[in-house]
């Protein structure tokens, strides 16, 4: 990279090299790194100005907007049902929770099934051999 | 989606429009807009990032070609008031961020979308350029203009409000 190209860069994208063209961050590196005071003079004048831009913050969207682009949604065609999904979305992790409560549960239930096996009564234990089917399922799961 | 998005797009159309207002009227439409378009979307990040821009982009164009087939700025300045009791850190940083949105404002229109795009929206230089339908090296020739526009600007402002 020549110091001009460095310079038109610095004049266009400022000091921040993340801002650059990908292909030409590690060529700027280079030269930045080396001696040349003028480029480091420039380059420290260019982030003076980014600092600058920086100051221009523009406040987060508040709730009531959030509320009213729902709103909008809801009141047309095929976004009503986009609208649903989106407040389906909460419900989702408490869902997630929910079925592995229910997993815990038949799981449990297998583990206490097969304890007891031997100690049940001759038509218990046909019951559990015909259940077996189903502890196999569970073994399986286990290795996934 | 509409919280990870909407940021983006607010920040993009206020400093395009320079009225919080307009600007959440804008997000607000794209998001319909959004919706409208989603049974047909085809997955893609990139691109969606892309297509929310133009469409904000779009509706920032036709209400800057509006407003200047109206009267004068009434309100863009709205943001400007000014909490009496703010720290003086803070306050000076409210008045700085002012001034630098005031000399955005007063920038040529190809010029701020330039500079809003690529260094605001964090676009690359490609990306910002296909979204204003110009080449790289104009885009870049717009980005030098502004910069160094805006630094003109600031420095002929009083020291004291610096």
């Amino acid at each position: 990279m020549t110091p001009e190209r460095f310079q038109a860069l610095l004049d266009s994208c400022g000091a921040d090299l993340r801002r650059w063209p990908e292909a030409e961050r590690d060529a700027a590196r280079a030269l930045l790194a080396s001696d040349s005071a003028a480029l480091r003079a420039a380059h420290a004048e260019a982030a003076m100005l980014d600092r600058d831009l920086d100051a221009c913050a523009i406040a987060p969207p508040g709730a009531a907007l959030i509320e009213r682009i729902a709103s909008a949604a809801g009141s047309t065609g095929s976004a009503g049902r986009a609208r649903s999904w989106w407040r389906l979305e909460p419900f989702w992790p408490r869902a997630g929770w929910a079925l592995t409560g229910m997993v815990g549960a038949v799981a449990g239930a297998l583990v206490v099934s097969v304890a007891l096996g031997d100690n049940y009564p001759a038509a218990a234990a046909d019951w559990q051999k015909r259940a077996t089917a189903f502890s196999d399922r569970a073994a399986d799961w286990s290795e996934e | 989606m509409v919280e990870k998005k909407l940021g983006r797009l607010l920040a993009l159309a206020e400093r395009l429009l320079g009225r919080r207002g307009e600007a959440e009227e804008v997000a607000q439409e794209v998001f319909v807009r959004l919706w409208k378009q989603a049974p047909h979307w085809q997955p893609g990040r990139a691109r969606f990032d892309t297509w929310l821009h133009r469409v904000a982009l779009n509706l920032c164009y036709d209400r800057l070609r509006r407003r200047r087939e109206e009267t004068p700025d009434e309100d863009a300045d709205e943001a400007a008031a000014d909490p009496a009791d703010a720290p003086d850190a803070l306050l000076q940083a409210k008045q700085r961020g002012r001034r630098v949105a005031r000399a955005l404002a007063e920038l040529p229109q190809r010029q701020r979308e330039a500079l809003v795009l690529q260094y605001y929206q964090e676009l690359s230089n490609s990306e910002a350029a296909e979204l204003m339908g110009i080449g790289i090296e104009a885009l870049e020739s717009l980005l030098v203009r502004a910069r160094r526009s805006l630094r003109e600007r600031l420095a002929a402002e009083p020291k004291e409000k610096r």
